[in-house]
């Protein structure tokens, strides 16, 4: 008997150490898994909406392009030709202003079936050729957005081709005017911004007020950023 | 009573052990690894190099001042030697390789202009060998006696870099 239960006891007590060991195992078994489930996640990272290298390597490349290409063309003074090829009268099928050719009843530049400038015609002047020959010819799509110096004038869209793809690349450069640069009237005469400003506001319009105002002892007319979006069809 | 203390003993020692040890093989796993990535090859290195030349190219060597314009002195002074190119450019010869071409925009194929080794065309990138190009817009305001291009020109830049 004595011999019997001190084998009980014996017994009981070994089933306790087993199970504190048990435990132990079982922590260190979820541990390894969780660590194993985490390692998997962290390795396998490439969904269908995740970047790859190569993706980034190519909106890489086309970030350095469109800089170029907006930095380019506002050092040679083609993009500030661009921002002043305006039609400032009212004159026309859209009130206060237009940009020169722009499309019915708008007054940017556009891929829209309606007008005249459908994706892949050239937007008018040297600016538009650069666009084109750099872009439209490599299969990439642009968007051209003004934004007026704060509080003269918000925004003003010179080209818009639709909405841009997740994968596009913006660059931007900023253009000052000057009071003495000129845009157009309804007679396509020369008119200078400063008599733009000052004009009665059914007779003329401009994108963009002028900065401070008519006192200051400064010809500089307003300083915009203009923002150059490329995407790939 | 000792033998199932002795059992249970023996399991927390495996466990231990086990833990030594994956800690011991992950440790010589990732040191092995950090020890060796500075020298092989990887997926990012040549797009990177290839857009270090480039800016390098670019931004120093054929800048005119203002960001675009382009003087084109430096290739037509190396004209005749990638070697001097590569060089200058912080190009490691023979581990990577460079291949500079200059062309109007409106005349893609073939160049216009190509550095060239000794009068030849470049080798060529190896049979399998990551190759990575980028491009870059400007516009030339000194032909630095290049023939092929007028001041005014827009130009493509490539570079390729393997």
């Amino acid at each position: 008997m004595v011999s019997r239960g001190k084998l009980t006891v014996d017994a009981d007590s070994g089933r306790g150490s087993r199970g504190q060991v048990h435990t132990i195992e079982g922590f260190t078994a979820g541990f390894i898994i969780l660590v194993a489930a985490l390692y998997g996640v962290q390795a396998v990272a490439i969904t269908p909406t995740s970047s790859s290298t190569a993706s980034q390597e190519v909106e890489l490349n086309q970030y350095k392009l469109a800089d170029d290409v907006i930095s380019t063309s506002n050092s040679n003074g083609e993009l500030k030709e661009a921002l002043l090829n305006w039609s400032a009268s009212d004159n026309h099928t859209v009130e206060d202003g237009e940009f020169r050719g722009s499309l019915a009843e708008t007054n940017y530049y556009g891929g829209t079936a309606e007008g005249p400038f459908m994706f892949g015609a050239p937007i008018p002047g040297d600016f538009g050729e650069t666009l084109n020959q750099t872009f439209t010819q490599r299969g990439l799509v642009y968007n051209v957005e003004i934004e007026c110096a704060r509080d003269s004038g918000g925004s003003q869209t010179y080209i818009d081709n639709g909405d841009p793809s997740l994968h596009s690349v913006t660059a931007s450069t900023r253009v000052a005017l000057h009071e003495h640069d000129t845009v157009y009237d309804n007679e396509s005469d020369n008119v200078t911004l400063a008599e733009v400003e000052t004009a009665d506001d059914t007779e003329m319009e401009f994108y963009c007020d002028r900065m401070g105002s008519n006192g200051d002892d400064t010809s500089l007319y307003n300083v915009v950023e203009v923002r150059l979006t490329i995407w790939r069809m | 009573m000792n033998r199932d203390s002795t059992k249970a003993q023996m399991s927390v020692d495996f466990l231990l052990g086990m833990v030594i040890f994956a800690g011991v093989f992950f440790f010589i796993f990732q040191f092995s690894a950090a020890a060796v990535s500075p020298f092989v090859f990887t997926s990012e290195e040549v797009p990177t190099k290839t857009q270090s030349v480039a800016d390098n190219l670019y931004f120093d060597k054929l800048s005119d001042g203002e960001k675009g314009m382009l003087n084109l002195t430096y290739l037509e002074e190396n004209n005749e030697s990638i070697h001097q190119l590569e060089t200058d450019l912080g190009v490691e010869s023979p581990r990577h390789g460079v291949n500079v071409t200059v062309s109007e925009i409106d005349s893609d194929d073939p160049p216009d202009f190509a550095v060239r080794d000794d009068g030849s065309t470049n080798s060529p990138p190896e049979v399998g060998a990551s190759v990575s190009r980028t491009v870059r817009y400007g516009q030339v305001a000194d032909d630095g006696g290049l023939t092929e291009f007028d001041e005014g020109d827009k130009v493509f830049v490539r570079v390729r870099v393997w």
